[in-house]
């Protein structure tokens, strides 16, 4: 991560954030599937969970993203702040392909009610202006309405590979899986990488009720099972 | 309180507590660990099952086709035209079929030996979750009661000891019997002033009550005008050891004698389980810590995830799906939710309890919700 005056993190940095979180995610739920829900793919479609009340999906495309976060203990929810809830002034400025994109994808996945509201709730949102994210808030706001989602997907790989191990209690030979997968997928970004069989092995290691759902969070982002 | 009391070793009361609450924060993970290793190895013989059962047809096929290839040639024997016969050979087909029986009959004996397995673990198995669900019923119910209560005793012993300024009155052998000061007049029947005064000091000089603000004392030692519980609005606090007059503290009355309460423990379900060394204030529980606790949720209640709040309108609840398009996630699904906000306490897990969506929201950072 090249360091930067620009406050909002760059775009490529999520992307690789959210592969790294993504393996870190397949790798747990391997033995503890009960977790599948925290980090999930559909299609270019992230989502993210954090089973406490955090939620959001970031649309990944090839150029661009939009994402969009509801943290319920949010004072901008519309359950705590008691006004009407009004999507736009989240939306503030977002490009209209942007908005487009996010109303056709991101949007969907963070869909609830309140009251007399059906439809997307969301307490804030950011999306992609080139290299750099942008938001209609400061970045710190965008964090503290919901984007502390993000913390793992947006730490620095080295410093978040070792939050993912110590957070999951993992054994030394998960970590090293960990980065040997990351390593391999940054070597090979757009073409699939194929388990290795000591990887299977590792994958496998901590138990086998949750490959499926680890199997599919890895295929979703390019690997191939051997 | 007017007899002496010989008073040992609070030490040892001490190191029984401690070692009560190791047994209280080890035995749900051992127990999660050998739940798992368990389901492990039914999962691990149901697929050995599975991979012997169709080895053993895939072998009847085998064999089928080896004796239909044997009765093939023993079929293609001739006779000369002098009415000799001649035999074909048909070892090769002989020995086909033979290995392949052998083969089979190594498949059979392998699929018995599995649901021979299957029955002994099973049968091991349902032994060792009966022990366990007792085993979880006892920590859930009587060790927390009991760790409680010696953690109670303990400190009216030590609010005893060091607030009562002791006299020696002589015991014993090397073990001296301590006796408290006198009683304030007025005051035999009704808990003694020095004790509890000293109680609420040390109590939150120790943490073991905890205040909801600054300023004021414990909800639950408070009277509805704000003063002690029987006594008339706005009177004063107790305050810690030194810092008021024993003579003249207001008595705490107290239904059932008990001197302390313990309100932030008890509202904390799953206080026993050992903290990871990253606990911190303001961090969200961690992967491992969710795992933890649904477990532990689940064992609790006999299979069902169930609110840990009394008051959450759903009771039952499930775990979360993921995030699917054009769906909105219903309300009674499981939220680990910090007790006191996440912003203010750690993770821990004294601080963490399992309610619905739907009242995790209502709750936002109120406890009861609004």
């Amino acid at each position: 991560m090249i360091p930067t005056t620009n406050p909002f993190p760059r775009r490529q940095d999520l992307w690789q954030g959210a592969l790294l979180a993504t393996i870190g995610q397949a790798i747990n739920v391997a033995a503890m599937p009960d977790l599948a829900n925290e980090r999930s793919w559909d299609g270019p479609n992230y989502s993210r969970q954090d089973s406490q009340g955090t939620r959001g999906t970031i649309t990944f495309l090839a150029d661009r993203l939009v994402g969009v976060i509801r943290d319920d203990h949010s004072p901008r929810a519309p359950w705590h702040s008691g006004g009407p809830y009004r999507l736009d002034p989240l939306l503030a400025e977002m490009p209209a392909d942007l908005r487009t994109l996010a109303e056709a994808e991101a949007l969907q996945y963070v869909l609830d009610s309140w009251e007399n509201l059906n439809g997307p709730i969301i307490t804030t949102a950011f999306w992609s202006t080139g290299e750099f994210l942008a938001a209609a808030d400061p970045w710190p706001v965008v964090v503290e309405h919901g984007g502390h989602l993000l913390e793992i997907e947006l730490m620095e790989p080295a410093a978040a590979q070792v939050a993912i191990a110590a957070d999951s209690e993992w054994s030394p030979s998960q970590l090293n899986l960990l980065r040997s997968l990351f390593d391999r997928k940054q070597q090979t970004p757009n073409g699939p990488v194929t388990l290795k069989d000591w990887e299977l092995r590792a994958l496998v290691a901590s138990g086998t009720s949750g490959l499926a759902e680890s199997q599919a969070l890895l295929t979703a982002i390019g690997f191939v099972f051997p | 309180m007017s007899s002496s009391a010989d008073i040992h070793s609070v030490q040892a009361l001490e190191g029984m507590r401690d070692s009560l609450q190791r047994v209280g924060s080890d035995t749900p993970q051992l127990l999660y660990a050998a739940e798992q290793e368990i389901r492990q190895t039914e999962e691990w013989l149901k697929k050995r099952l599975a991979y012997w059962q169709a080895e053993v047809e895939r072998r009847q096929a085998a064999v089928r086709m080896a004796a239909g290839a044997l009765a093939r040639c023993q079929a293609s024997g001739y006779t000369d035209e002098d009415g000799n016969y001649y035999p074909p050979s048909c070892g090769t087909e002989e020995q086909a079929l033979a290995e392949y029986q052998q083969l089979l009959r190594e498949a059979q004996r392998n699929l018995e030996e599995v649901q021979r397995w299957i029955a002994r673990i099973g049968q091991a198995a349902t032994r060792y979750r009966t022990q366990a669900q007792r085993t979880r019923q006892m920590l859930d119910s009587g060790l927390p009661q009991g760790v409680a209560y010696l953690g109670q005793k303990i400190t009216e012993l030590h609010v005893y000891l060091a607030g009562a300024a002791p006299v020696v009155t002589g015991g014993g052998g090397n073990v001296p019997s301590i006796s408290p000061p006198a009683s304030p007049p007025g005051n035999s029947s009704s808990p003694d002033p020095w004790v509890t005064g000293g109680l609420v000091g040390l109590a939150a000089v120790s943490g073991l009550v905890s205040s909801p603000s600054a300023s004021g004392p414990p909800a639950n030692l408070t009277s509805p005008g704000g003063g002690l519980p029987g006594s008339p609005p706005g009177s004063p606090v107790p305050q810690p050891i030194g810092a008021a007059t024993p003579a003249t503290s207001p008595p705490l009355a107290i239904p059932g004698g008990s001197p302390l309460a313990l309100p932030a423990a008890v509202a904390a379900p799953y206080r026993y389980l050992k903290d990871p060394p990253s606990v911190a204030i303001g961090k969200d529980f961690t992967p491992k810590q969710h795992e933890v606790l649904c477990m532990a949720n689940i064992q609790r209640h006999g299979g069902t995830y169930k609110s840990d709040d009394p008051s959450d309108p759903y009771q039952i609840l499930h775990r979360p799906s993921k995030s699917m398009r054009g769906v909105t996630p219903p309300p009674d699904e499981l939220q680990i939710d910090h007790i006191t906000p996440k912003g203010k306490a750690p993770n821990s897990y004294a601080n963490a309890r399992i309610i619905s969506r739907f009242w995790n929201r209502k709750k936002w950072d109120h406890d009861p919700p609004p």
